[in-house]
């Protein structure tokens, strides 16, 4: 009997003294969908946190317009724990950071310490390591403000558009927490973010280009057009139409569609030097063609070699920008560490500066599939003219 | 006023004077005026004279007719041997002649007459001879034979079982055409009911421990008032304590001749149409009947989802509320939000709501029952429709919970067994109380308990979670598959 008894103590001390919980109802949270970082001046930090509005349903009666369904709340500070835990006395319920859907963050500020504040997101345990982060040009807090066009939010507003642009368009990158914390702790220490930027012509926020960063800060930016060269490069093009200038006078160009590619980065070590080896290979259908006419197997054949030397190019321009920029983001460094670590610890101390001048091999193959106009050829009469 | 119990004086054994056991009989049912005494005498001299007893309101008055056709068939021997009637020859006449076209008895006690009496049968003492006589005159109405209400099924045999305990075993013996087919009687179950109870059972079907561990607890009927067989339930289970029954019902024929192919024992009872199966498993409880006469890809399917009901009438509210209050995380962002659109404005934290909800709904479900049909599904739409909507909209409850609640209803409704339904209605709070109280890590401590009790369990010497329990991953079929029935017929033979 007593040892019974013991027994059931044991059994509910374990079941009862392990484990650590929360218990809030969820009106005594405040979601938080999106987050802004911006400088404050002298060392400040400017912190916009984007909360989901609940509308009750036994609110305003239906028919009026509708408020938006998010408050911002901006409040500064000296460090983001403190500013994140002072947002509770502005709006009175609990920040709860694992919906979060972006993070933003100016680049003033990620080409300052983007790493601190990295470190504070991986330390909290609320927050999702598989949530984005994106480098804002200018100020981060005016991404989060205004009138979100289809979703609920603009923190998802944002989010959505970074995932279309990623994965449908090809101009810009993903990267999640838990990409960064891979990319910049590797040997390589290098990463790459996507940039939002303001159109001001059509007074639109747009995603795209891709942010380096490099060790702990940004060090520099592929303009939008370059982007899906940087992504090619890297292996992480999932499908987007790219253009081909025709050259000549006048904006003509040829349009494919990217459908496949892979790249294949393999380093070469001999003796002392080091150099890369670097094979893309591009399967892609037509769009639209100004200035070529495809009517047999040859002029496939010629347009594949058009648009592989085209790629070519373009490569090796993203390749001189991120030498140029030290920034290691295609993990070459990385990949000699795991083929030859030994050597790798010699060649670590000034790998920035060699691969400032890294000699990359570059080879591009391109594919045309499904240009369909063989037969019964193609409506446009370009070669005619 | 304080009288003499009756036993004291049934105990007298038949007297040859047949005005004496009338007395008595009159003396034993003393102020019940329905029982009947006749008188008739028949012969040239009325010499040959009897007294007929027998319940009006039980036994047939045609009766009477017979037992003066027997007398005179008695008289006419006398006739033919000249001599006077005596006892040898009124004992030889009933005891090996034969006299009426019905089975009779031969009763030497007024105890067992007094018995037969309250049974229906119509008992007659013919003068000078010590024994008294009945036959069956049962002329109770019975109600025709229909499909069972509580057990409709979409194909298969519509018959179902009545209060007529011989016409139930008719029918069984109907499909199970086999001398393995045992049926025995347990006559004379309690002190005042008086019940006559039968269990049944394919003899080399049923393992012989349980059918020993059966017999053993049967036994205990004698001494037990026995109103309806469901009441024997709880002599032959082994945990009154636990939720869940170790026994189940039919109303089916086909059903009960399914679980003797199975190896179980049935039990019925004189005036109820119930069939008591045991012993019965976890996973049996998740079949139906039905499941026999469908095909097995479809079963399969049938019973995924039953078990998916059985899930969500168990741990549905509790899950819930472990996920708002606890474990907001785990919930998709999307969804999150309309769940807190729906939470905004409601007093109450979620656990009181969902209690609130689950009382409504109990409450609704027991009203359901006990009232009339035609008001019953007044109450069940004013329950639905209008405390549903008007809970809504005066912010008593989130529509999010509405859903939560109803399903968890749903779920239990579409579970074969009432009785084992029943068991999830009642084990659903507790986890609705581990979930507010310590979220996804109390919902884990529930169901480690449970499967501890669900281990331990044991029906009639049968462990209760087969397969799960003695774990056999080889028999997992059983849950999902409609069982063997080839196997059953073979061991039979």
């Amino acid at each position: 009997m007593k040892a019974r008894a013991a027994l059931l103590c044991a059994a509910g001390m374990a079941l009862l003294l392990s484990g650590c919980w929360s218990k809030m109802e969820l009106t005594e949270r405040a979601f938080v969908l999106g987050l802004a970082i911006d400088e404050g001046g002298e060392d400040r930090l400017e912190v916009t946190v984007q909360i989901y509005k609940p509308s009750s349903q036994f609110g305003s009666p239906t028919g009026l317009t509708q408020d938006e369904a998010f408050i911002n709340v901006t409040l500064d500070g000296s460090s983001l724990s403190n500013i994140i835990r002072n947002t509770k006395t502005v709006t009175g319920r609990h920040s709860q950071f694992s919906h979060i859907q972006i993070i933003l963050i100016s680049e003033d500020v990620a080409k300052k310490r983007l790493g601190s504040i990295l470190d504070f997101f991986n330390r909290d345990p609320e927050i999702r390591l598989v949530t984005a982060v994106m480098i804002a040009k200018g100020k981060a807090r005016d991404y989060l403000t205004g009138k979100s066009l289809i979703e609920n939010t603009l923190g998802s507003q944002v989010f959505k558009q970074l995932d279309f642009s990623y994965k449908m368009a090809g101009r810009s990158v993903n990267t999640t927490l838990l990409d960064l914390a891979f990319q910049l702790k590797s040997e390589s220490a290098s990463a790459m973010l996507p940039v939002i930027t303001h159109d001001k012509k059509f007074g639109k926020n747009i995603v795209h280009g891709i942010a380096l960063a490099h060790p702990d800060r940004v060090v520099g930016r592929i303009n939008p057009e370059k982007a899906p060269y940087l992504l090619l490069l890297a292996g992480k093009y999932k499908y987007g139409v790219l253009e081909i200038p025709c050259g000549g006078e006048g904006d003509l160009s040829e349009t494919i569609e990217v459908l496949e590619s892979e790249a294949r980065i393999t380093p070469v070590i001999e003796g002392d030097s080091v150099s890369a080896r670097i094979r893309v290979n591009i399967a892609a259908s037509v769009g639209e063609l100004a200035c070529t006419t495809i009517r047999d197997l040859a002029d496939e054949t010629r347009f594949a070699d058009m648009i592989g030397r085209h790629f070519k190019e373009q490569m090796e321009s993203v390749l001189a920008a991120l030498r140029e920029r030290k920034a290691d983001v295609l993990g070459i460094g990385h990949k000699i560490y795991v083929r030859d670590p030994s050597r790798w610890k010699k060649l670590k101390p000034d790998w920035p500066e060699r691969y400032a001048r890294l000699p990359i091999e570059l080879e591009v193959r391109a594919s045309v599939l499904n240009s369909k106009m063989m037969l019964p050829g193609p409506f446009s009469r370009i070669d005619d003219h | 006023m304080n009288r003499e119990p009756n036993h004291a004086i049934t105990n007298f054994p038949v007297s040859s004077d047949a005005m004496e056991n009338i007395n008595r009989l009159k003396d034993i049912f003393r102020h019940c005026d329905d029982i009947a005494y006749e008188h008739i005498a028949a012969g040239p001299d009325m010499v040959c004279s009897a007294w007929i007893v027998f319940c009006q309101t039980l036994a047939d008055q045609q009766s009477s007719a017979d037992i003066l056709s027997v007398l005179q068939k008695l008289e006419m021997r006398r006739l033919e041997g000249e001599t006077a009637v005596n006892r040898q020859i009124i004992r030889e006449w009933f005891e090996f002649q034969g006299v009426i076209d019905r089975s009779y008895f031969v009763h030497d006690t007024l105890e067992s007459v007094v018995r037969m009496v309250l049974q229906g049968h119509v008992v007659f003492f013919v003068d000078r001879w010590d024994r008294a006589v009945s036959f069956d005159g049962l002329k109770l109405e019975t109600r025709g034979v229909d499909e069972p209400s509580a057990e409709r099924a979409s194909i298969g045999p519509r018959e179902g079982t009545v209060e007529n305990l011989s016409m139930n075993i008719g029918m069984l013996r109907l499909r199970l055409q086999t001398p393995d087919f045992k049926i025995v009687r347990i006559p004379f179950a309690g002190k005042k009911s008086g019940k006559e109870i039968v269990y049944g059972y394919l003899d080399g079907v049923v393992p012989a421990d349980v059918l020993r561990r059966f017999e053993q607890r049967i036994g205990r009927v004698k001494d037990r008032e026995i109103i309806d067989t469901t009441m024997i339930e709880k002599l032959i289970q082994d945990s009154a304590r636990s939720p869940f029954p170790q026994c189940r019902y039919t109303e089916r024929t086909d059903a009960a001749t399914l679980a003797l192919l199975q190896g179980k024992i049935i039990v019925m009872s004189q005036g109820s149409g119930v069939v008591l199966i045991c012993p019965s498993l976890f996973a049996e409880f998740l079949q139906s009947i039905e499941d026999y006469y469908h095909r097995t890809p479809f079963t399969i399917l049938i019973r995924l989802l039953r078990i998916s009901a059985f899930l969500i009438a168990l741990f549905l509210p509790s899950i819930y509320v472990a996920l708002t209050t606890f474990h907001t995380e785990l919930i998709p962002t999307v969804l999150l939000l309309a769940i807190t659109n729906t939470r905004e404005g409601i007093p109450f934290p979620s656990v009181v709501e969902v209690i609130i909800m689950e009382f409504f709904f109990e409450l609704l479900r027991e009203a359901g029952i006990r009232l009339p049909q035609a008001v019953g599904s007044a109450v069940s739409i004013v329950g639905a429709l209008i405390i549903g909507q008007a809970a809504i909209d005066s912010g008593i409850a989130s529509p999010m919970m509405v859903v939560v609640v109803a399903l968890t209803g749903i779920a239990s409704f579409s579970i074969p067994q009432y009785n084992f339904a029943i068991a999830l209605r009642m084990l659903k709070v507790p986890f609705i109380l581990l979930a507010a109280s310590l979220g996804g890590f109390g919902i884990m401590i529930g169901i480690l308990l449970l499967l501890a009790h669900l281990c331990s369990l044991r029906a009639l010497g049968l462990p209760y979670f087969d397969p799960v329990g003695p774990f056999r991953p080889r028999r997992f079929g059983m849950l999902v598959k409609p069982s063997d029935l080839a196997k059953a017929g073979q061991d039979a033979a």
